[in-house]
Order: C-alpha cells, then sequence, then structure tokens
C-alpha cells in the first residue's frame, strides 16, 4: 500500500484547509450583522401578513333554517348540529357576514376543521392508491374495514375517503348568489394520482360498487356539472385525501371567481350570507368546523409568526453580539501576546 | 546420567516426565496435566496421528465463514438491534415505515464488512501460505532427501536443514557437519537475542552423516507433551534394540530459528505445525482475535444507553396511544372500528420501529470505511517510511486507529526495537587521556589525536600500545581467513562487543590475524620507529597459555600469554568494579579514568576496564596446577576454578577503559523523551542482561543519573515481598521526588513479583516510578507484565513494541501491537496491529495519526447520534400531534436516505480529512497529546451533551417549523398542503442544520469537506424535485411525495424560514464555541487558533506549558537508593553479552576453530556466540557419555 515516490497532499494529509477561527470577535461581527439584517426583513414579514384579511367563521352550532319540505318532528333541535344527530336529516343553516370594507385581492373560501385526527396512522393507510388511480379491483388489504358491504367493494374504499368532509356552501349577497369556483384547487401535479376508470361513463364504471358508509353521494355524484372534476378526479375529494399535518386544520373549499365582472378586485364590501348544506357532525368528538374568507399575500394566508421571529431573532442577535464584545475585551487573544493556557487549562502547570 | 523415564512404560507414557517448570515462567493457566509422546523414528503412520505442519492463522474458512461472520457482526449491539427491527418490520400491520427499510440498509451495511473481513483474510492466508509452502529436505522414501513442502512434514520425519534455513518444526538434532555435531542456530525470532547459540546432538548420534545411515535408524523417541516453554525440554530416544538415551533442550531445533554458521544438520520431527513451541507462544487466541478500540467499546456501551432512551420514548408514546384511544374510541366516528385493533403491545413494538433509528444504523459502516482511509494514511506516510529497509509503515487492523491517541503505557522490546544491536567502539580512555569522539556516527573508530602520538614514539605511546595490545590478546574472537586481503581477516566473535574491540584495534594497526590452538597471531605496528615514512609492521606471536572464562558472577576475563619475548603476561577485562579491586596499588591514572569512565557510562556507553600483569614464571607454573586441578574437579568444580582464577588476576596494572556504543536506532531517544513529555510511561521488557538494559535505558534518555534507581533482583518470594515493600515506602520519602524514580526488575524476581499476592504490590510501585525495566523476561512475562497493566487499569490503553518472536505474546496480549518490520524475522509483524519500519515511528504514529484518528472517531460517533437523533426525535414530537398512533412524519424512503445519503458524507470529511492541529505542531508540542489521552473528546459528559443538544435543536426545528407553517396556507393563491409537506420542510431544515452543525465542528475545512457539506445540503434539493415527480410515472414508492418540491419552492415562507431557522438553531452552538474558544480553551485549541492566525512558532507560547519537564539538571546523586540499588553511582553495564556455562565451553569452541584454520568457506558472520540458554542443572549426561 506504501509508496515511497508519490507524494500527494492527499495521501501526506497536508490538503490545504481554511481554518475558520470562530473567536468573540468574528462571531460579534457577524451576529451584529445579521441581526441588523434581521429587523427589518421582520419588519416586512409583519407588514405582509397584517395585510391579510382572514374571517373565520365557527358555525358548528349554527342555526337550522326550516325547510318547507322538512319532515314534521315533535321536537327538533334547533341547532344543525343537533338536528342531524338525532336523525340523518337535510339540515340547511345560514351563517351571515359583513365586509365593511370588502375583501381585495383573490379570495379564498376554506373549510376548518379542529380535533379532526386526519393524521392518524389508522386513517392515514386506510386508503388503496390503486383504487384512486383507477384500478378499482383488486382491494387493498390497507382498506378494511371499509372495503367490502354485502360482498360489494366500496370505492373509493378506505376510512379516510370514508370521512369525506362533505358540507356544501352557497355564498348569497342581496340576493345575488356570489360565483364560486370548485376547480384550479388541487396541485397539478397532486391531481396526477386520482383517475376513473377509462372509456365508460362514470356511473358505469362504478355501478357494480357501493358507496361509503358515512357517504350520501355516490362517486359519480361528486360534481355532476363538470366532468373533468368527477369521480375520482374531483378537487374536493383530492383534496380531502391529502392528510392534513394536525388535527386542527384548513383546506381550500372554494374560490370566488374573479372573472366574474363584480368580483374583479375581490369581495366588494358589502353583507354575505353563507347558506350551508349541514351534513358532516363533528360535535362527538368536541370538535368544531369553521368557514375562513381569507385573501392572501406573497406569503400565503394570515402568520404574523415569520415576522415577530425575525424581529425577535435580530434583536437577540445584537444582544449577543454586545455580550461577545464585553467577552473579546475581556479574554480576547491579543496577537503580540502569548496566552497563557495555564489559566484555563488545569491539566497543566 | 539422566533417566528421566524408565521406558517400560514408554508405550502408555505414563508420566515420568516431571514437567519441569521453566524458570520465568508464570503462566496461571494450568496445563492438562501431560500427555507424553511417542514418536516412531522414520516411520509413517506413527501411532497417534499428530497434528499436521500446516500453520493458518487465518480467521475463517469457507465452512466458518457465515457462522463467524454473523456472530460477530451480530456481537455489535447496534447490528443484533437492527436484526431486531428488520424482523419487526415483517409482522404485519405493525410498521410505520414499510417493511423493507430497515433491512435493506442493513444487509448493504453488513455486506460491506463482509467484504472487508473477506478481504483481511485472505491477505493472512497468503503469508500462511508461503510458510507453509517452503520447502526443505526431508527423508521421505528410499531414495534419500527430496524438497518436500512445510505443510507436508510430518512428526517423525528426517530432515536435513541447510545453513541460513529455518527450521521447519521443533526438530532433535541428530547431527551436524561440524566436529561433535555441534551446530549453531540464531533464535532472535523467538527470544529476540541475535547471538548464535550452540546445540550438541548426542554423542550417539553425531556420527550418522552418511543418508544410509539414516535410512537404516530405527527406534522411538518419547518426549513431553507440546507446551510453550521455549527452554525446556525433556524426553529420550530409543534406537532400536540399544539403551535409552537421555534428550535434553540441547538437542532441540525450533521452529522460528535458523541454521547459522553450519553447513547442515539432520534432525527428527518432533512438534509439528501449532505444536511447536513457537506456536504454542503465540497465544492461541490469536487465530481469533477480537481487538477492538476503547472508543469503541464505550460507544457501543452507549448504544445501550440509547436503547434505554429508545425504550423509555416508546413506552411514553405507547401508554399516550392506550389513553388516547380509550378517549376516542366511542366519538372519534370516522376512525371506526380501527382502534380496537390497537393494544400496547402492537403499538410498543410500532414505536420502535418508528424510533429505531435513535440509534445510528450508519455509524458501523462509516466507521469501518473511515477506519479503512485512516490506515490508508499510516500505509501513505512518508514520515514513517523507512527508506533503508524500503518498508512501509502498515496498518494490519483498522479498529484500533484511535487507540493509538489514548497511549498511556508503552511496552517496548529492547534488541532490535530500541537498538540496531550493532555494537561501535567509541571512545577509550589510555593513560589518563580520552580519545575518540563520542558523538561521531561513523562506525570505525577514528581519533587522529591518537595516531599522532602512536606515531611519535613518546612515553604517552607506550601506555597507548600496551592498550591496544592487549584488546588484540584479550578476547575469544576466532578468525577466518579473508582470501582478499590476508591482513584483514574476518572476525568471528562469541560476543559482538568484543568484535567491536578487536575490529578497532585492527583499525589502529593491531591486526589480530589468526588464532592457533596455542598461538596468537598479531600484526602490529613497529614500536621504537618513530620515522615519519611508511609505517612498519611486525607479525607478533603470543603463545596461548589460558584463557579464564568470562562468567557473570567473575564479570571479566582473562588471558595468560607467553610474549614474543618470553614474558609472561595476563591481559584482564572486565568491569570496572572487579577490575579495581584487583588493581595494584598506586594507579597513576586510577582517578581519572575512573572519571572518564563515569562519562562514558552517562552517556550510555558499555564500558570495560582493560588491565594487565606481568606473571613470574614460578607462579605461573605453581598455579597452573593449581588450576587445572580445580577444572577437572568433580566437586563444586566452578567454585573451584573461579578461586584459582582470582589467584592470578591479582596485582593489575590499569590500561584504560573502553566505551562501547549499543547503538541506538535513529531518533530513539528523541521519540522516548518526546513520549514522555506525553506523559506516556515507557516499559523496557527485554530478554537481555540488566547491565546492558541499564545502559540502553541511559542512553535512550529513559534513565537519568539523577533517577534513583530501584533494582529487584531477588531470588524468592520472601525476599522479593520484602523489597517490594520497602521500596514502596522508599518511593515515598523520595528527598527529590522530582527526580523521578526507575525500576529494575529482574526476570526471576518478576515471575515472584507476578505471583498473585505480590502482584498488585508491584503493579503501585511501577506505576509510581517514571521508568520500568525489566530483563531477562521470558516471551510469557512479558505478555504477563502487560495483562497486569492491563486488568489493572482497564481504562488505560497499552502499546506493545517489539520485532521478534518473543514479542509476539505482548504485542498480542496489550491493546495495540506494534511490530518493527523490515527486519528479518517476521512474526512480531504477523501478530501485530501496526507494523512500523522504526521506533521513532511511533511519535508520528502516536501524536499524528493516533490523535487525529481519535478526535475524527470521536466527533464522527458524537456527530452521528447527533444527526440521527435531531431527526428522529421530531416522530416523537409529532405522535403527540397524531393521537399517538405512530404515524411517521417524514416519508419513508427519505428516512432511508437520511443516513446513506443526505448526512453521509459530513461523517467522513470529519472522519477523512478533520485535523485540529498540523501534524507539524503535534509532534513539536507532546503537550498536545494530552487531551486525546485523558479521552476528553468522548466520555459521558461530553456524549450526553452532545444527546441534549440534539433533543434541543429537534424540539427548536420542529416547533420553529409547526410556527411558520401554521394553517399551510403559504401560497398566494390559497392553496395549501399537507402532513407530508410539513415533514419535507422540516426535514429540510434538519438537514441543513444538520450538515451545518458539521461544518461549525470542523476545524479544518479542506477541499473535501465543502464538497461533502455543501453537496450535503444541495443533494436533498435536488433530490426533492426528482423524487416528487417520481410516483406513478416510475415505481410504487413516491406516491407520498408527489408534488410536494413544487409545493415548497414556491412557498416564500419556507425561504425565509431557511435562514431563520438554522439561525436560531445554531446561534447558541456558535455562542458557545466563541465563549470556549476564547475564555476556556485548553492546549488544543489554542493551538489550532493561533496557527489560524498563522503563528506557527508557538515555542515561547508552549515553552510554558509543561505536564512534566524532564529533568536535566546537575543535581547531586540521590543517596536513598535501596540496599539493592547500586552503591556510589548508577551500575555500568559493562561489555559483554556473551553468556557462560555453555554447551561447549568458550575455551574448548575456541580450541576446536583454532585447529581447523582452513575452516570451510561458509556465510560470514559476526557475532559467534556459544551461549546457551538452558538452565544448567540436569544436563551433564553430555560429558558423562
Amino acid at each position: 500500500m506504501g509508496r515511497s515516490d508519490e507524494y500527494t497532499d492527499l495521501n501526506q494529509q497536508r490538503k490545504p484547509a481554511w481554518k475558520p477561527d470562530l473567536d468573540a470577535k468574528t462571531v460579534l461581527l457577524s451576529f451584529l450583522g445579521m441581526g441588523l439584517c434581521f429587523v427589518p426583513i421582520g419588519v416586512g414579514l409583519l407588514m405582509a401578513s397584517d395585510s391579510v384579511q382572514e374571517l373565520v367563521l365557527d358555525y358548528t352550532f349554527c342555526l337550522r333554517v326550516p325547510q318547507k319540505n322538512d319532515p314534521i318532528r315533535p321536537f327538533s333541535s334547533p341547532t344543525c348540529a343537533g338536528y342531524i344527530n338525532q336523525r340523518p336529516a337535510k339540515c340547511i343553516c345560514h351563517v351571515p357576514f359583513s365586509l365593511p370594507d370588502g375583501l381585495p385581492g383573490s379570495v379564498v373560501i376554506f373549510y376548518a376543521l379542529s380535533r379532526f385526527y386526519q393524521n392518524h396512522r389508522f386513517l392515514m393507510k386506510s386508503r388503496d392508491e390503486f383504487q384512486l388511480m383507477g384500478d378499482i379491483l383488486p382491494l387493498s388489504w390497507n382498506c378494511h374495514p371499509f372495503d367490502y358491504i354485502n360482498g360489494s367493494a366500496i370505492v373509493p374504499c378506505g376510512s379516510f375517503a370514508n370521512a369525506l368532509f362533505n358540507d356544501t356552501i352557497r355564498l348569497e349577497t342581496k340576493n345575488e348568489t356570489v360565483p364560486l369556483l370548485r376547480t384550479g384547487l388541487a396541485w397539478p401535479l397532486e391531481k396526477q394520482l386520482f383517475g376513473n376508470p377509462k372509456g365508460r361513463p362514470l356511473n358505469e364504471s362504478y355501478k357494480d360498487f357501493v358507496k361509503p358508509p358515512s357517504w350520501s353521494k355516490n362517486i359519480w355524484e361528486l360534481d355532476r356539472d363538470t366532468p373533468f372534476n368527477n369521480g375520482m378526479e374531483n378537487e374536493d375529494f383530492i383534496i380531502w385525501m391529502r392528510p392534513a399535518a394536525f388535527p386542527n386544520f384548513r383546506k381550500v373549499f372554494r374560490r370566488v371567481d374573479e372573472s366574474h365582472v363584480a368580483y374583479r378586485d375581490g369581495m366588494p364590501k358589502g353583507n354575505y350570507t353563507f347558506i350551508i348544506d349541514y351534513n358532516y357532525p363533528v360535535t362527538a368528538y368536541g370538535g368544531r368546523k369553521f368557514l375562513v374568507v381569507s385573501n392572501a399575500s406573497a406569503f400565503g394566508g394570515k402568520n404574523p409568526f415569520l415576522g415577530i421571529a425575525y424581529i425577535a431573532t435580530g434583536c437577540c442577535l445584537v444582544v449577543l453580539s454586545f455580550v461577545m464584545w464585553i467577552l473579546h475585551m475581556k479574554y480576547g487573544i491579543r496577537e503580540d501576546e502569548a496566552l497563557d493556557v495555564r489559566k484555563t487549562d488545569p491539566f497543566y502547570f | 546420567m539422566v533417566f528421566p523415564l524408565s521406558y517400560s512404560n514408554i508405550a502408555h507414557g505414563v508420566s515420568g516426565v516431571s514437567s519441569r517448570s521453566a524458570s520465568g515462567q508464570s503462566s496461571p493457566e494450568q496445563q492438562p496435566p501431560p500427555v507424553n509422546r511417542v514418536i516412531l523414528i522414520n516411520k509413517q503412520p506413527q501411532p497417534v496421528s499428530f497434528c499436521s505442519n500446516t500453520v493458518s492463522t487465518a480467521k475463517y474458512n469457507a465452512i466458518t465463514f457465515l457462522p463467524l461472520f454473523f456472530f460477530e457482526s451480530f456481537r455489535r449491539y447496534s447490528n443484533a438491534f437492527f436484526l431486531f427491527i428488520a424482523c419487526l418490520q415483517q409482522i404485519p400491520d405493525v410498521s410505520p415505515t414499510g417493511r423493507f427499510t430497515t433491512l435493506m440498509p442493513l444487509s448493504f451495511i453488513l455486506f460491506v464488512s463482509a467484504c472487508k473481513e473477506i478481504f483481511e483474510d485472505a491477505k493472512r492466508r497468503k503469508a500462511d501460505n508461503i510458510a507453509n509452502n517452503r520447502k526443505v529436505l526431508a527423508l521421505k522414501s528410499s531414495f534419500g532427501f527430496e524438497e518436500t513442502k512445510w505443510s507436508k512434514i510430518m512428526v517423525g520425519d528426517v530432515v536435513k536443514v541447510r545453513n541460513n534455513e529455518e527450521f521447519p518444526s521443533d526438530l532433535i538434532l541428530l547431527s551436524s557437519s561440524e566436529p561433535h555435531g555441534v551446530c549453531y542456530i540464531e533464535t532472535s525470532n523467538l527470544d529476540g537475542e541475535t547471538n548464535l547459540k550452540t546445540r550438541l546432538s548426542l554423542p550417539e548420534t553425531a556420527q550418522l552423516q552418511a543418508v544410509d545411515d539414516l535410512m537404516a535408524l530405527d527406534g522411538t523417541i518419547e518426549c513431553e507433551a507440546p507446551n510453550r516453554h521455549l527452554y525446556d525440554f525433556t524426553g529420550n530416544i530409543r534406537p532400536s534394540g540399544r539403551q535409552v538415551i537421555a534428550l535434553g533442550p540441547e538437542q532441540l531445533l525450533l521452529r522460528g530459528s535458523r541454521l547459522k554458521n553450519t553447513e547442515w544438520v539432520f534432525g527428527i520431527v518432533i512438534f509439528t505445525g501449532h505444536d511447536s513451541k513457537l506456536m504454542r507462544n503465540s497465544k492461541q487466541s490469536a487465530i481469533i482475535r477480537l481487538k477492538r478500540s476503547q472508543l469503541d467499546e464505550f460507544a457501543n456501551r452507549q448504544i445501550v444507553m440509547m436503547f434505554a432512551l429508545l425504550v423509555i420514548l416508546c413506552l411514553v408514546s405507547a401508554v399516550g396511544s392506550t389513553i388516547w384511544t380509550k378517549g376516542h374510541r366511542q366519538t372519534d366516528w370516522y376512525l371506526g372500528e380501527a382502534l380496537d385493533s390497537t393494544n400496547f403491545g402492537f403499538s410498543f413494538l410500532t414505536f420502535i420501529i418508528l424510533y429505531n433509528n435513535l440509534i445510528p444504523i450508519s455509524l458501523q459502516v462509516t466507521l469501518e470505511m473511515v477506519r479503512l482511509f485512516q490506515t490508508l494514511f499510516v500505509s501513505w506516510d512518508l514520515d514513517m517510511y523507512d527508506k533503508t529497509t524500503n518498508t512501509p509503515a502498515v496498518a494490519r487492523t483498522s479498529n484500533l486507529n484511535e487507540d493509538l491517541g489514548q497511549v498511556k503505557y508503552v511496552f517496548s522490546d529492547k534488541t532490535g526495537t530500541l537498538t540496531e544491536n550493532k555494537m561501535i567502539f567509541r571512545q577509550c580512555s589510555v593513560g589518563g587521556v580520552v580519545y575518540g569522539d563520542a558523538l561521531a556516527t561513523s562506525e570505525d573508530f577514528v581519533d587522529t589525536n591518537l595516531s599522532e602520538t602512536l606515531r611519535g614514539n613518546t612515553p604517552v605511546a607506550k601506555p597507548i600500545n600496551d592498550f591496544l595490545l592487549a584488546l588484540s590478546i584479550c578476547h575469544t574472537v576466532v578468525t577466518e581467513p579473508n582470501p582478499d586481503n590476508p591482513n584483514q581477516p574476518v572476525y568471528l566473535a562469541a560476543s559482538p562487543d568484543e568484535a567491536a574491540l578487536v575490529k578497532a584495534a585492527a583499525n589502529l594497526d593491531y591486526t589480530f590475524i589468526k588464532r592457533e590452538p596455542h598461538h596468537l597471531t598479531i600484526r602490529a605496528r613497529s614500536r621504537g620507529d618513530n620515522s615519519k615514512g611508511e609505517i612498519k609492521h611486525d607479525m607478533l606471536q603470543y603463545e596461548l597459555l589460558e584463557i579464564l572464562e568470562f562468567t557473570s558472577d567473575r564479570k571479566r576475563m582473562s588471558v595468560l600469554v607467553r610474549t614474543p619475548e618470553g614474558r609472561i603476561l595476563l591481559t584482564c577485562k572486565g568491569a570496572d568494579t572487579v577490575i579495581c579491586d584487583r588493581l595494584a596499588p598506586h594507579q597513576p591514572y586510577l582517578e581519572q579514568t575512573m572519571q572518564q569512565l563515569e562519562r562514558f557510562a552517562e552517556r550510555g556507553f558499555r564500558t570495560l576496564c582493560v588491565a594487565t600483569a606481568e606473571i613470574m614464571p614460578d607462579f605461573y607454573n605453581e598455579w597452573k596446577k593449581n588450576y587445572h586441578r580445580a577444572s577437572t574437579s568433580m566437586d563444586r568444580r566452578r567454585e573451584q576454578v573461579s578461586e584459582a582464577c582470582n589467584a592470578i588476576e591479582r596485582n593489575l596494572q590499569l590500561l584504560g577503559a573502553t566505551a562501547i556504543e549499543d547503538r541506538l536506532q535513529e531518533g530513539v531517544s528523541h521519540c522516548i523523551a518526546a513520549l514522555r513529555k506525553a506523559n506516556i510511561k515507557i516499559w523496557v521488557l527485554t530478554g537481555d542482561k540488566m547491565e546492558t538494559a541499564i545502559n540502553i535505558g541511559h542512553s535512550c534518555n529513559l534513565l537519568n543519573r539523577d533517577m534513583t534507581l530501584f533494582t529487584v533482583n531477588e531470588t524468592s518470594l520472601d525476599r522479593v515481598r520484602e523489597v517490594l515493600f520497602k521500596f514502596k515506602n522508599d518511593i515515598k520519602e523520595m528527598l527529590h521526588p522530582e527526580n523521578g524514580a526507575g525500576l529494575i526488575v529482574d526476570g526471576r524476581a518478576l515471575t515472584y513479583a507476578l505471583a498473585m499476592d505480590l502482584r498488585k504490590d508491584f503493579l503501585d510501585l511501577a506505576t509510581l516510578c517514571d521508568a520500568v525495566i525489566c530483563c531477562r523476561v521470558s516471551p510469557m512475562q512479558k505478555a504477563d507484565v502487560v495483562s497486569l497493566v492491563k486488568t489493572h487499569y482497564p481504562k488505560d490503553i497499552t502499546l506493545a513494541i517489539g520485532d521478534g518472536a518473543n514479542d509476539v505474546a505482548m504485542i498480542q496480549t496489550a491493546h495495540i501491537g506494534v511490530g518493527i518490520s523490515g527486519k528479518e524475522g517476521m512474526q512480531a509483524v504477523c501478530a501485530s496491529d501496526y507494523a512500523i519500519g522504526q521506533f521513532r515511528f511511533l511519535q508520528k504514529l502516536l501524536f499524528v495519526h493516533g490523535a487525529w484518528s481519535y478526535e475524527r472517531i470521536s466527533k464522527l460517533i458524537l456527530y452521528c447520534y447527533y444527526k440521527n437523533i435531531t431527526l428522529y426525535v421530531m416522530q416523537f414530537y409529532f405522535t403527540l400531534g397524531n393521537g399517538f398512533s405512530g404515524q411517521t412524519l417524514f416519508e419513508r424512503w427519505t428516512i432511508g436516505l437520511y443516513n446513506i445519503w443526505f448526512t453521509a458524507l459530513p461523517p467522513f470529511v470529519i472522519g477523512i480529512f478533520e485535523r485540529s492541529c498540523s501534524s507539524e505542531s503535534r509532534m513539536r508540542y507532546p503537550v498536545l497529546y494530552g487531551s486525546s489521552q485523558r479521552g476528553e473528546l468522548f466520555n459521558y459528559a461530553v456524549f450526553w451533551r452532545w444527546i441534549f443538544l440534539a433533543l434541543a435543536h429537534s424540539a427548536v426545528i420542529f416547533y420553529l417549523t409547526y410556527a411558520i407553517f401554521w394553517h399551510n396556507t403559504l401560497w398566494t393563491n390559497g392553496q395549501n398542503e399537507g402532513g407530508f409537506l410539513f415533514g419535507a420542510a422540516a426535514f429540510t431544515y434538519v438537514v441543513v442544520i444538520v450538515t451545518l452543525k458539521a461544518g461549525l465542528e470542523t476545524s479544518s475545512w479542506t477541499v473535501w469537506t465543502h464538497f461533502g457539506i455543501w453537496f450535503s445540503i444541495l443533494s436533498w434539493f435536488i433530490f426533492m424535485p426528482i423524487y416528487s415527480n417520481v410516483w406513478p410515472h416510475m415505481l410504487y414508492f413516491g406516491e407520498d411525495f408527489v408534488g410536494i418540491a413544487e409545493a415548497l419552492y414556491s412557498s416564500a415562507s419556507f425561504w425565509f424560514g431557511l435562514v431563520l431557522v438554522p439561525v436560531i438553531t445554531l446561534m447558541f452552538d456558535i455562542l458557545y464555541k466563541a465563549w470556549t474558544n476564547t475564555g476556556y480553551s485548553n492546549v488544543v485549541d489554542t493551538v489550532r487558533r493561533m496557527e489560524s492566525m498563522g503563528i506557527h512558532d508557538l515555542d515561547v507560547f508552549l515553552s510554558v506549558v509543561k505536564p512534566r519537564p524532564l529533568i536535566q539538571n546537575d543535581t547531586p546523586l540521590n543517596a536513598l537508593a535501596g540496599p539493592s540499588t547500586s552503591q556510589g553511582g548508577h551500575p555500568r553495564g559493562y561489555a559483554f553479552s556473551q553468556d557462560e556455562a555453555g554447551a561447549v565451553s568458550q575455551a574448548n569452541i575456541v580450541s576446536m576453530y583454532g585447529s581447523t584454520d582452513n575452516l570451510p568457506n561458509r556465510a560470514r558472520m559476526q557475532r559467534l556466540s556459544v551461549n546457551n540458554l538452558t538452565p544448567k542443572k540436569s544436563h551433564r549426561h553430555t560429558e558423562s557419555h
């Protein structure tokens, strides 16, 4: 292995090296520099976050609006939450809100759930990726127990799909319906993971299969108006199927159609009402449902954290650089004097 | 005549041979009751099948490889653990990360280390094959001798070994080409002694000179069972139809030794292969040798701690899971019946799989690769390349690199390790004047002053003339004619010292020409010729009257001659103490000579006094009768001879003194001084005599004259105990403890000192001393001394260095074994972990390679733990937020690649390229070794500091990411993302922070360091878009990651977070580093910082940093010597390395050679010793036959 005539920096371990020396002086200067940069950045971020307006509406216990064709019941709950518990029945409620100054920019409506453990392992694994891609059978073992009902396969199978958020909304103002878009919400790449069986109309493709027990509609009925947004390719379904990181989460629901003249610059000022088809039960496990109306900055939704963190860190860095300065004055090596290591290293005398 | 065995029970081998335990053997293990071996001469097959002569030091063969390899692999806790995890993952529904995410990396790692093992074993096999395929002449058929492979030699075979060949196995000498069946062997491979020894065949077999005789030979040999005692042997030979004859060690030729100066010998094979004494002495455990570094073992223990941490996390999580499930089963309708199937046990297993990477899976394989590189650096190092012998340093095992940085004890052999084993006449003192240059480096003695003086026929010339004549007369050197120049014969000397003296005299024109049985011829410069012209020479013939032999009691030798003028002259040379006692009163130069002698000794030279006396013929005749009577006496012969000699060695006139340098290898004393400055204790363990050992101790800086020397030279257990206790007291009450103390122990005394009840006391005393020298120790004793230190100070790393087969046991016992390569014997090298060409390379091996390796490995291990904990503890924080379900935060294959790709390079570059303090500084300032020696970089405190740092970092990263990704609405168009995006973002931050942390810990950034750090970060950023586009286009694995990269890269918050999170996380690390660098730096840090400031000459600064000054001041001699310490000055080694009472007496050899003037033109030799190591007791049968 050894060679007498070869000398390289590598084999003699003499590769030239940069030897940074993190002493108080260097750190002092870099901390100070960074600190002074961070504070203005933080201010900018905070301002950006503040420019976002969002409206969070908790409609968990919204009051039922009686409908003409409601079945007659002697005692019925005033809230939709209670009403749907008593009997699965259609419950409609109104959630009014006003925008005194309007809402500029593109406006997005989210639904938000709390205490819903979409990130639970059992929920997350309970799906069949191939079925979602259009290969309906065979079902993956993962879907159990939401795989078969009386021998017919469930489409889409698994408890994740079964728990699909199925409230529907309409937004009205002055007796006029605000145009809401239900497409263009999911990431284009993400959509590639979902597909319907090819060749036949959806209802025929899916006719041998049953819907998940909690669903009120069949898979081919998710959006009958828009063929490319139906079945597995329905964006509401796709967005639901993307697991959220934490039990309190928002998912994008609708977008205000900006191509409409009245909403070109966002939502004009005025009073609005969500007319909600209330289906989704959350009270059993103490959860809440929200609708969020929000515009966005370059950083997305409202989140002051980044700005605050930058300002705080910047201040901290400046303070630390002062600490360093004191340290440097007290202990720093002056190159003209040899440092007496005996003071600090107990092993030598 | 000694018959150790009544041969009526030969066949049954009833133990009649009392297994005499060798002096100096203290092996504690009890041998099984010896079963004697009966061997049929010249017949195959033997009654019992004996071990073959094939030697194998390989660890594995085809069948044992897999079981042994797996046994060894899974002996490592971490591998066993990952195997367990891989099994767990096969249980359906338990694993959160799929079934093969552990199995694949584990197989990869095992595959890599299997390749490494096979490669290493192949090397050993190759070396064995060379030995096994060597050839020797064996009498295998009726056609006479045939070349036979060593491996085919069997017990009972008759073999013929020719000059300079090694013996293929242990043999019984039958006959030789020499008179009386004498042969000479060199045993330097066995015991390190380079002078030749004689073996003598039985008179009954010595006449077996022809092949026919040998073929006709028939009979049996009975001998003791194979054992490891080199100097003991009992057996007997029974030629058929004749009486049984006893065999002793004098007939034994051992494997590992070499025939010298003898044309051929015939021998019968008795012990083959692993039965041979050589192999018995290389410990059996050598076959499966598992040396592991201290650091490795410590790290292995930490894995247990990590496992405990893991179990705690798993328990907390599993309990949490049970409670959470209980609370949510009834209410959380969307989870359905799935929750019913959870139970504590299964979720515990799930969590073990989830958190298993807290134990870094890639650590072992990274370590192995890094160590491989470190061994390459060792072998590449030109500073450790021996140009004279063309040998590079070799690291033969890679596991111990970091131990080299922690050595506290060095056990060194002397001959061939510290010394070159070359004696050089350096100085002499004649008539009160010193001639010669003490500091000369040439091999010849040159002094123009001396030659000048001789030429001018001044009164000063006379003593010089006498002195040189004495040198050329008084010796036992024999000559071999030199065909090129009859006036410069070749000297064959019993001791290298004598050769040096005679050679020096010859150089000064007093040439010893030849020796005849009763005459010596000297070619000397003519006296009384003061012409300026050319030098004339006289041939002087001296009649040799008597040689009074050297013995270790007498410490002198004398020669009685009749000068050409007819006077009877006695010339005597010997140790100064004995010569002084025998001087006539009123010696003119005694005072000066003694002072000069003292100075010689201080320089570490071996000294001799030379004296002469004229004997009156009457007195001589009278004495001669006495002497003859004494030397033929049957009763107390030795004492009587000694008395007789005493009678004539009186009233001597001092001629002068000589100083011979037992030349140290280059740089030895400098190296030893440096090692001692680094607080490494050096023990010299040598088979050589006490005087020479002490001498070397002085000349190599191990001992200095101000030291108090404690000499333990006792011969009984009680005396040794007494002396040890006394010394222990003395050493505590020393007047000048700063001068240090040295302990010198004789092999015999060591046997007692190592006895069970004295071991501890001996060790206590030895560790209080600055230098320890053990003389005349056997190979097993060397190993025993090492293991004594090893067992009592288990945390201290021991290193043994040696060059001969006698060092093998010690080399294998010590934590680190170092062999000196490039010399003839390879046994030490084969047994060693590192092989270097010269002793002085030890300095670089320890101070640079060792310290760097230690630092690198420490940082590497700590860093690997750090990066794994930082990433995987996040899984725990996430578990708190996902209903304790065991869901993984990160996509499963990115987890797998974390260790083997994204953060694989930083540990590598740390392990290979990190170097704090340049190698120049480390060589120059031994003080820097202390940091690694004390294990400051890796201990419990450091380890847990890193663990807590990792826990803190992971918490900071997790919750910062959580806050930044609040609601996941990060895009202008209001789009949002899910859990795996959060995981990917956190993962990104971890990769960046963890690699930057590696950079922060790196003190020297080479190109490769830059590459390793920046490339790691970059590779993740490149990987993400590629991987997030994979599914469904290619394979069924990346579905969770689809679209993540686009989403993440298009989020401004993510990029702002990429600046913020590392700054916050590493801010305090930087602060801490700056704080310690500035306020609390240790020596290593300070030197490193000075270097980075460009200050390279640190002498001024480091002159104040001395862990322990080497004392060189001139305080008066310490008066506190114990009873056995040398009185009035330290002992001077007198220059004799020959031994007395050999198988054939010195005088006999001399006369034998004298009578055969025309010696066969055999290989030239420089040293001829008629030395025999065996205890002399019961081998008188040679004479009585």
